[in-house]
C-alpha cells in the first residue's frame, strides 16, 4: 500500500453549492475503506451558495495529518470552476501539480455589480497550464446540462478524477461508497453522472 | 450527517469533528442538549437532534445561548448528563450563567460546555480565544486536536464533570469542528438515568444565608481545591504526551490545531531529530509539573497555539514557579515568531522553525514564483452573494430607493445574519453600524436620543427574525420606554438561515420537528409598546415602497416586518411537496436587447437628436461609471460632445419618457460631462488614410468640421478651408465664452485635427469653377450664415449702431469693441440674448432687448431668456424701432408698440403697429440682431432667403454634381446640433458618391417606443440633478463659464434615472445583482435556469415585461 506521494495532498475547489464537500466525503470514505489514514478539511457554514470554497484531503498510508495543506504542497487540484482552480493554484501549486478543471465559469457577483472583469478563458487556461505539470480541461457543466442534470456536475468530475488513475482508489471502491451515501431516490442520477465522467477521460478532456 | 447511534464498539468510521463531539456525548450517556446555531458549532446539536429518537434524548435550539446553558444546567441539577454548545461569541451571551454555575456546581448530574472558536474569523466578527474562560471561571478545559480526540475528550469531560460536580469545557475550533477524520467508536450506554430533584436541595452560589456575604468566597475556595485535585489527574493524563527526541534542541509545546501544524512543519523541514513535541490536551488546570519536567531537558521552547498566548503565559509562569539549572528561552507570539492574531498554519510554524534554526524555508523556484505573480493579477475576488431569490436582496433594493428619495440622511444599524452581506461586496453597502447579535436595536435606541445634541439623522435598525428573538427584545423595549426616535425593520425569512435553517420561536417548529406555538413578530412588537407596526412582502416592490416611505415620515419608534421566506428554504419546501420550481426566462420577443436589433423602433431621445447621438447607449455606459466607453459612443460620429453639452437646445429632453413620469434626464449635462472627460484622455492616434480622393470642406463651423471628422473616420483626408483666422464658425465667433469657453472648443477641434483633418485658416475662398474637377473630387459647403440682416429704418447708419453677428464676432475674437452705457438690442433670437448679456459684461449700465412679438413667440431658448433676465437684462415685448435719432452718434431710438395679428408665412402672428403708440428710448448703443443670412457669392442655386438649395435626402447641391452642403448655409440660422447632423449626413453621402454606392434615400420616419407601453412600477420618483450656476452678480463680471460640470457621482446618478427604454437596457442585471442572471460576451441576457428559484422578484424590474414564467409562455 505504498504511495508515490505520502501524504497525498488533494484539493477540491469550486463555488459554494457545486457540491465539492460531497466529492470529498465520498473520496474520504473510499480511502478509509481501503485502510488509508485520511483527514479532510472543509470550508462551510457561512460560505454557502456562491462563495469560494474548497476541501482539502490529506491521504497517507502511515499516519494522520492535519487538515491544512502547507503552501505550495498540493499534488492534485480537482477544480469545479476555473477561476477557483487558479486561485487555489496560486496558493498551493508547484511545478509537479496536476489539475483537472471544469472550464465552464461561474461569474462572481462583482462581475455584474462592480464591473470586475472575469479573466478571458483562454488566458485562464494558459495560466493554469503554466502553473501545473499537466492540466486537463473539460466542460463538465455542459456535459451535465446535456444529461439534464446540472446539479450532478460534481459526480462527473469525480468520475474523471477516478478514471485519471492519479489516486490509489478504483471505480469500484467509489461506487460502493456512493451507494452507501446517497438515498435511493438520488442514487441513479448520480451514478449516471459518475459513469459519464469515467468514460469521458479519453474523449472530452483536452490533455496537456 | 451519518447515523451517530450505531452501537459498534471498536469499529472505525469517518466523522466530522463536531459529529465526534456529539458521539462522545452519546457514549457518555448525554440526555439533554441545548445550543444556539453558530459557525463552527452548529453540527454538534444538529447531529444530536438527528440522534434524538434513537438515543432517547432531548435536544433543543434555545432562543439564545444563555437559555441553552440554563436548560442544560437544569438537566444536570436533576442528575442527568447534559451538553450545551455554542460558538465563541455565544459564550459571551451565556457568560453570566456560566460565571455563576461554576460556583453553584452542577448538582448530581454532569454537564459539558462545548465552545467552538473561530481563529481567523472565517465566519465571525471576532476571533476571541475562549480558552481564557476556564481560568476565569476555574473550570476544567480540554482542547482536542482531531476527531478521535474530540470524541474521547468529550466523553472524559462528562466523567470529570460528574466526579467533581463542576461543568467542564471542551474547546473546539473551525479546523477541528469542520474536518473529517477516522474515529474508533466505543460502546453506547444501555441504561439511561431518571431525572430527580429533592425539594430540600439548594443549588446556588449564594449559600443559605446563615453567614451573610461569604458564600461565594467559600465556594470559590472550594472550587480551587477541586481544581488542584483535577490538576493532579491532568499531570499524568494520557491526553498530554510527547514525541520526538528525549533531549531535543527545541521543544514545541502545543495544543489544538497547533499540533498537526507543528508535525507537518517538522516533517517538511526534516527536523525530526532535533525538535520534540509536548502536546497538551488538558489545558486548565494547567499541568505545570509535567511541563516543568520537560523544560528541564531543553534550552529552547516554542509555543504553538491559537489564538492568544495562553499556554505561552503559563509556561513563563512555570519558569518562575520552578527552579531550573539552565536558562530556558521561551519563544512564541511574544517573541515575534508567531502572531497574536489569525489562525495557526503549517506555513507559520515552518517560518518560525526556519528562523530559529536558521535554515532556509522550502521555497518555490524563482521561475514558478514569477508565474504565480503574473497569474495573481488575473484573479478577481468572489464575494459571498445573496442567493438567487433571496428576499434580503429585494428588501435592501427597496430600502435604498426609498432612502435616496427622502434625502438619504439615515443611519442604518445592522446585525448578524444573511443580511450582514449588505455590508460586503455583493450587498448595497448601506449599513453603517454592526456589532453583534441584537446590537442593532440597542445602538438605534441610543442614536434615537441624540437629536437634542444636534444629530439630524433618521435612525433605522435592521435585524433578522431569529436575531430578534435572540437578543433584540430588550433593546426594543428600551427604545419604546425611553421614547427613542427609530424604526426597526425585521427581515423575517422564516428561519435561522445563515447557519442552516434551524427553527426559532417564529417558525412554529421545534428542533425535534414537532409543531408548536408560532410567535408572531408583530404581536411581540405591539406587546413591547410599539404602536406603529406594519408587515410587507419585499417582493411586492410598489407596496413595500409606499409602506416604508410612510413609516419613515413618522418619528417612531416603529416596527416594519419584511416577510418572505428564505429562497433556499422555500425551494426545499417545494421539493418536499413535490412541486417543481419554474425558472423564469427572458423572452426574446420582448426584451429590448433582442427586439431593438431587428426593429425600427427608436427611443424618443434617440429619435429626436439632430446630431444623431446614440443617447441610450452613452447613458448606459455613464450609469455604470464607464465614462471612456460612453465618450467613445458619442465620438463615433459626433466630434463635439463637450460643445453640444453646453450649447444644445436639447430636444431629447422634451421627448424623454421620464418627462411624463417626473423629470426628464438632464441628457445634455451627461453629454457635457463625457465630452470633458474624454477631452482629458490621451489623444487617439491618427487613423491611417485609406482613400486617395481629395476632399474640400468650405467652412470650419460645426457642419464643416463634423463632415470633415466623419470623412476622416472613414479613411479620407479632407482639407477644411476657413476664411477667418480662427476655426469653429459660430462656435468660435458667435457664441460667447460664458456659454462655450474657448479652450473647450479648441480642445475638440484639436481632436478633430488629430484624426487627420487639415484646417487652413485665413483661406481665400475659391470659386466653384475652380474647385472641380481640377482640384477636388468632392466638396462640402458649410459657410454658414454670417451676414447680418439690416433693420432698414432711417438712422441705421449712425455711429453706435452695431450689427449683432459682427459685434459678437469682435467680442469673441477679443477685438476692441466700443459699447456705451445704455444699450438697446433689437431682436428675439439667441443672437439678441447673447448680445445683451455680452454688453452687460462689457460694462454697459443697462441693456434692454426690444422684440416685436410676445414672450411666447421669442425664438431664443427659454433658459437663456431667464438667464439674461437674472443678469439684469430688461426685455420689452411688442416693441419695434421706427427710427434711430441723434447727430453723428445715436442718442435715442424711436419705437412703436405692436399688437399681434393673424399668423404670417412663418406661422407666427404678424406684428402690427399700434396707432399713436410711439415713444422714445434713450440709448447710446443699438445692436441689431434681426437675422442672419448666408453671404457667399457664386452661381450656386439659392432660395429667396439666399439659402443654398440641396436635395434633402442626399445633401447634394441641386444641379452641381460633386457638391454637397449643410448647416446654416442651407437652413438659415439654426441650431448647432442640426449643423452637426448635416455634417455627418453629408459625409455619408459624399462617401457613397465617391465609392460609387447608392446615395442615401429619404430618411423614413422612425417609430418611437411609447411611454405608455413601459412597465415602470419598480421605479421611484426622483428629481433630476441640478447643476451649479454662478450667481448673476458674479456672472456679469466677465465671460467665465457660468455652469458647472457634473461630478462623476452626479453623472452616474442622473444616467441611472434613465428608463433605458432601448437596446442598452440592463435593468434586470443591474437592478438586483441576482446570481441567476448572465450577460454573455455578445451582451445578450439570459437567466440560468438551474440557478433561478422562480421567486419572480425581477419581473417588476423589466420595463418591457420581458421576464416570463416558463410554464405560461
Amino acid at each position: 500500500m505504498e504511495m508515490v506521494q505520502d501524504p497525498l495532498n488533494l484539493i477540491i475547489c469550486g463555488v459554494g453549492g457545486q457540491g465539492n464537500i460531497l466529492i470529498a466525503s465520498i473520496l474520504a470514505a473510499s480511502f478509509h475503506q481501503k485502510g488509508y489514514r485520511i483527514t479532510v478539511g472543509d470550508t462551510f457554514g457561512a460560505a454557502q451558495r456562491g462563495g469560494a470554497v474548497f476541501s482539502s484531503l490529506r491521504v497517507s498510508a502511515r499516519k494522520l495529518y492535519g487538515p491544512l495543506i502547507p503552501s505550495g504542497k498540493a499534488h492534485i487540484i480537482l477544480g469545479l470552476e476555473p477561476l477557483e482552480t487558479l486561485r487555489l493554484l496560486i496558493q498551493y501549486g508547484n511545478p509537479e501539480i496536476v489539475c483537472i478543471t471544469n472550464i465552464s465559469p461561474i461569474y462572481p457577483v462583482g462581475v455584474i455589480a462592480h464591473n470586475l472583469r472575469y479573466p478571458n478563458i483562454e488566458e485562464l487556461k494558459k495560466s493554469i497550464l503554466d502553473l501545473s505539470k499537466s492540466a486537463h480541461f473539460i466542460d463538465a457543466a455542459d456535459m451535465a446540462r446535456r444529461l439534464g442534470l446540472q446539479i450532478s456536475m460534481n459526480m462527473i468530475m469525480l468520475g474523471i478524477l477516478i478514471a485519471s488513475g492519479l489516486l490509489p482508489v478504483k471505480k469500484e471502491d467509489v461506487l460502493e461508497e456512493m451507494k452507501r451515501i446517497f438515498p435511493p431516490v438520488r442514487l441513479p442520477a448520480n451514478l449516471q453522472a459518475f459513469e459519464l465522467g469515467i468514460h469521458s477521460i479519453a474523449s472530452e478532456t483536452e490533455i496537456h | 450527517m451519518g447515523n451517530l447511534t450505531r452501537n459498534l464498539p471498536g469499529s472505525e468510521i469517518m466523522l466530522l469533528g463536531n459529529e465526534a463531539i456529539a458521539r462522545g456525548a452519546l457514549e457518555a450517556g448525554v440526555q439533554v442538549c441545548a445550543g444556539y446555531p453558530g459557525t463552527p458549532s452548529t453540527e454538534i446539536v444538529q447531529s444530536l437532534i438527528e440522534s434524538a429518537q434513537a438515543a432517547n434524548l432531548y435536544a433543543e435550539w434555545s432562543v439564545n445561548e444563555k437559555v441553552a446553558v440554563e436548560v442544560a444546567a437544569a438537566a444536570a441539577f436533576c442528575g442527568l448528563k447534559s451538553l450545551a454548545s455554542m460558538k465563541n461569541a455565544g459564550f459571551n451571551v451565556a457568560s453570566d450563567t456560566l460565571m455563576h454555575l461554576n460556583l453553584s456546581g452542577v448538582g448530581k448530574g454532569a454537564m459539558v460546555v462545548v465552545l467552538c472558536d473561530d481563529p481567523q474569523a472565517h465566519a465571525s466578527g471576532d476571533e476571541m480565544d475562549t480558552r481564557h474562560v476556564a481560568e476565569i471561571a476555574d473550570v476544567p478545559l480540554l482542547e482536542p486536536s482531531n476527531p478521535q480526540e474530540a470524541k474521547d475528550f468529550t466523553k472524559f469531560a462528562f466523567e470529570l464533570s460528574e466526579r467533581f460536580r463542576t461543568y467542564c469545557i471542551v474547546r473546539s475550533y473551525t479546523r477541528l469542528s469542520h474536518s473529517h477524520g477516522p474515529v474508533v467508536l466505543s460502546s453506547l450506554p444501555e441504561v439511561m438515568r431518571r431525572a430527580e430533584f429533592h425539594v430540600s436541595d439548594l443549588i446556588t452560589p449564594y449559600g443559605d444565608g446563615r453567614i451573610p456575604g461569604s458564600a461565594p468566597v467559600q465556594r470559590h475556595s472550594l472550587l480551587h481545591q477541586k481544581m488542584e485535585e483535577i490538576r493532579e489527574i491532568f499531570e499524568t493524563s494520557q491526553f498530554n504526551f510527547s514525541t520526538g527526541p528525549s533531549n531535543p534542541d527545541l521543544l514545541i509545546i502545543c495544543s489544538g490545531s497547533g499540533w498537526p501544524c507543528s508535525v507537518d512543519s517538522i516533517e517538511t523541514l526534516g527536523l525530526e531529530d532535533r525538535v520534540g513535541i509536548l502536546k497538551l490536551g488538558t489545558l486548565w488546570p494547567y499541568p505545570k509539573k509535567l511541563v516543568a519536567q520537560h523544560l528541564e531537558k531543553v534550552k529552547q521552547v516554542l509555543i504553538v497555539e491559537e489564538v492568544d498566548s495562553l499556554i505561552e503565559g503559563y509556561v513563563k509562569q512555570t519558569l518562575a514557579d520552578f527552579v531550573f539549572n539552565h536558562p530556558i528561552k521561551v519563544m512564541g507570539k511574544s517573541s515575534g515568531h508567531l502572531f497574536h492574531y489569525g489562525e495557526v498554519t503549517p506555513d507559520g510554524v515552518i517560518n518560525a522553525l526556519s528562523s530559529i534554526f536558521n535554515i532556509p524555508q522550502p521555497s518555490q523556484d524563482v521561475a514558478y514564483k514569477r508565474k504565480v505573480q503574473s497569474a495573481s493579477e488575473m484573479v478577481i475576488p468572489r464575494a459571498l452573494p445573496w442567493c438567487p431569490g433571496c428576499p434580503h436582496r429585494a428588501t435592501f433594493y427597496v430600502l435604498n430607493q426609498v432612502f435616496k428619495k427622502v434625502g438619504n440622511e439615515i443611519i442604518v444599524a445592522g446585525d448578524i445574519g444573511c443580511y450582514t452581506i449588505d455590508q460586503w461586496a455583493a450587498g448595497t453597502n448601506r449599513t453603517n453600524l454592526c456589532l453583534c447579535m441584537g446590537s442593532s436595536l440597542g445602538l438605534a435606541s441610543g442614536l434615537g436620543k441624540l437629536e437634542r445634541f444636534g444629530l439630524e439623522k433618521r435612525v433605522v435598525a435592521i435585524c433578522g427574525d431569529s436575531t430578534f428573538f435572540h437578543a433584540s427584545i430588550p433593546g426594543l423595549i428600551n427604545a419604546v420606554v425611553n421614547r427613542s426616535k427609530m424604526t426597526l425593520i425585521i427581515l423575517d425569512n422564516d428561519a435561522t438561515a445563515m447557519t442552516g435553517f434551524q427553527p426559532h420561536p417564529g417558525t412554529g417548529k421545534t428542533a425535534m420537528g414537532e409543531k408548536t406555538i408560532q410567535l408572531r413578530l408583530e404581536d411581540i412588537a405591539r406587546a413591547c409598546g410599539v404602536s406603529v407596526v406594519e408587515v410587507f412582502d419585499p417582493f411586492n416592490i410598489l407596496e413595500a415602497r409606499k409602506i416604508i416611505e410612510n413609516i419613515l415620515s413618522m418619528d417612531g419608534p416603529s416596527v416594519l416586518i419584511a416577510r418572505r421566506a428564505c429562497a433556499l428554504l422555500a425551494q426545499r419546501e417545494r421539493n418536499k411537496r413535490g412541486e417543481t420550481t419554474a425558472p423564469f426566462r427572458i423572452s426574446e420577443k420582448k426584451c429590448s436587447k433582442y427586439v431593438s436589433s431587428n426593429s425600427d423602433k427608436l427611443m424618443p431621445c434617440a429619435s429626436s437628436c439632430p446630431a444623431g447621438n446614440e443617447i441610450p447607449e452613452f447613458l448606459h455606459f455613464a450609469r455604470q461609471g464607464k465614462f471612456q466607453e460612453g465618450f467613445e459612443i458619442l465620438r463615433r460620429r459626433n466630434p463635439f460632445p463637450a460643445v453640444l453639452g453646453r450649447v444644445c437646445y436639447h430636444p431629447c429632453e422634451e421627448l424623454c419618457g421620464r418627462n411624463s413620469y417626473d423629470e426628464a434626464i438632464v441628457i445634455h449635462e451627461i453629454e457635457k460631462f463625457l465630452g470633458d472627460y474624454g477631452g482629458k484622455l490621451p489623444l487617439k492616434k491618427r487613423k491611417m488614410k485609406t482613400f486617395n480622393e481629395k476632399i474640400a470642406v468650405i467652412g470650419s463651423g460645426p457642419a464643416g468640421l463634423s463632415c470633415a471628422y466623419n470623412l476622416a473616420l472613414m479613411g479620407y483626408q479632407p482639407i477644411v478651408f476657413e476664411r477667418l483666422s480662427v476655426a469653429g464658425g459660430m462656435l468660435a465667433v458667435g457664441i460667447p465664452e460664458y456659454r462655450l469657453p474657448r479652450q473647450v472648443l479648441e480642445s475638440e477641434i484639436r481632436q478633430i485635427e488629430e484624426m487627420g483633418v487639415q484646417i487652413r485658416l485665413g483661406s481665400h475662398m475659391l470659386s466653384t469653377e475652380e474647385l472641380i474637377p481640377k482640384k477636388f473630387d468632392a466638396i462640402f459647403i458649410a459657410t454658414g450664415a454670417h451676414k447680418d440682416l439690416k433693420l432698414q429704418i432711417p438712422g441705421e447708419d449712425k455711429e453706435g449702431v452695431l450689427p449683432a453677428i459682427e459685434f459678437l464676432r469682435n467680442v469673441n475674437l477679443k477685438k476692441s469693441v466700443t459699447i456705451g452705457n445704455r444699450v438697446i438690442v433689437v431682436g428675439g433670437g439667441n443672437a439678441a440674448i447673447d448680445s445683451a448679456r455680452a454688453a452687460i459684461r462689457l460694462g454697459a449700465k443697462s441693456a434692454t432687448i426690444i422684440y416685436r412679438r410676445s414672450r411666447a413667440d421669442m425664438p431664443a431658448h427659454e433658459e437663456d431668456i431667464l438667464a439674461a433676465m437674472d443678469e439684469g437684462v430688461e426685455i420689452q415685448y411688442l416693441v419695434f424701432p421706427q427710427e434711430i435719432l441723434g447727430t453723428k452718434r445715436l442718442s435715442k431710438v424711436r419705437c412703436v408698440r405692436m399688437k399681434l395679428g393673424k399668423p404670417d408665412e412663418s406661422g407666427r402672428p404678424l406684428p402690427i403697429p399700434l396707432e399713436n403708440s410711439t415713444f422714445d428710448i434713450e440709448a447710446d448703443t443699438v445692436i441689431v440682431a434681426v437675422g442672419q443670412t448666408p453671404d457667399f457669392t457664386d452661381n450656386l442655386p439659392v432660395s429667396k432667403t439666399n439659402a443654398l438649395l440641396i436635395n434633402d435626402a442626399t445633401l447634394s447641391v441641386v444641379g452641381k454634381p460633386g457638391f454637397f452642403a449643410g448647416g446654416d448655409v442651407v437652413t438659415g440660422p439654426s441650431y448647432v446640433a442640426d449643423a452637426i447632423g448635416a455634417g455627418i449626413r453629408g459625409a455619408i453621402s459624399m462617401d457613397a458618391y465617391l465609392r460609387g454606392k447608392p446615395l442615401p434615400g429619404t430618411q423614413k420616419k422612425n417609430r418611437i417606443i411609447s411611454y405608455e407601453a413601459l412597465n415602470l412600477g419598480s421605479i421611484p420618483f426622483s428629481p433630476r440633478v441640478r447643476g451649479l450656476r454662478l450667481f448673476p452678480e458674479k456672472r456679469i463680471l466677465d465671460f467665465s463659464e457660468i455652469e458647472s460640470v457634473f461630478s462623476s457621482d452626479e453623472a452616474v446618478y442622473e444616467a441611472s434615472r434613465c428608463f433605458s427604454c432601448g437596446p442598452s437596457c440592463e435593468k434586470c442585471i443591474t437592478g438586483f445583482h441576482c446570481p441567476a442572471f448572465l450577460r454573455d460576451v455578445e451582451g445578450r441576457h439570459e437567466i440560468v435556469d438551474f440557478l433561478c428559484v422562480g421567486c419572480g422578484a425581477c419581473v417588476n424590474l423589466c420595463p418591457y415585461r420581458a421576464i416570463v414564467d416558463e410554464e405560461i409562455s
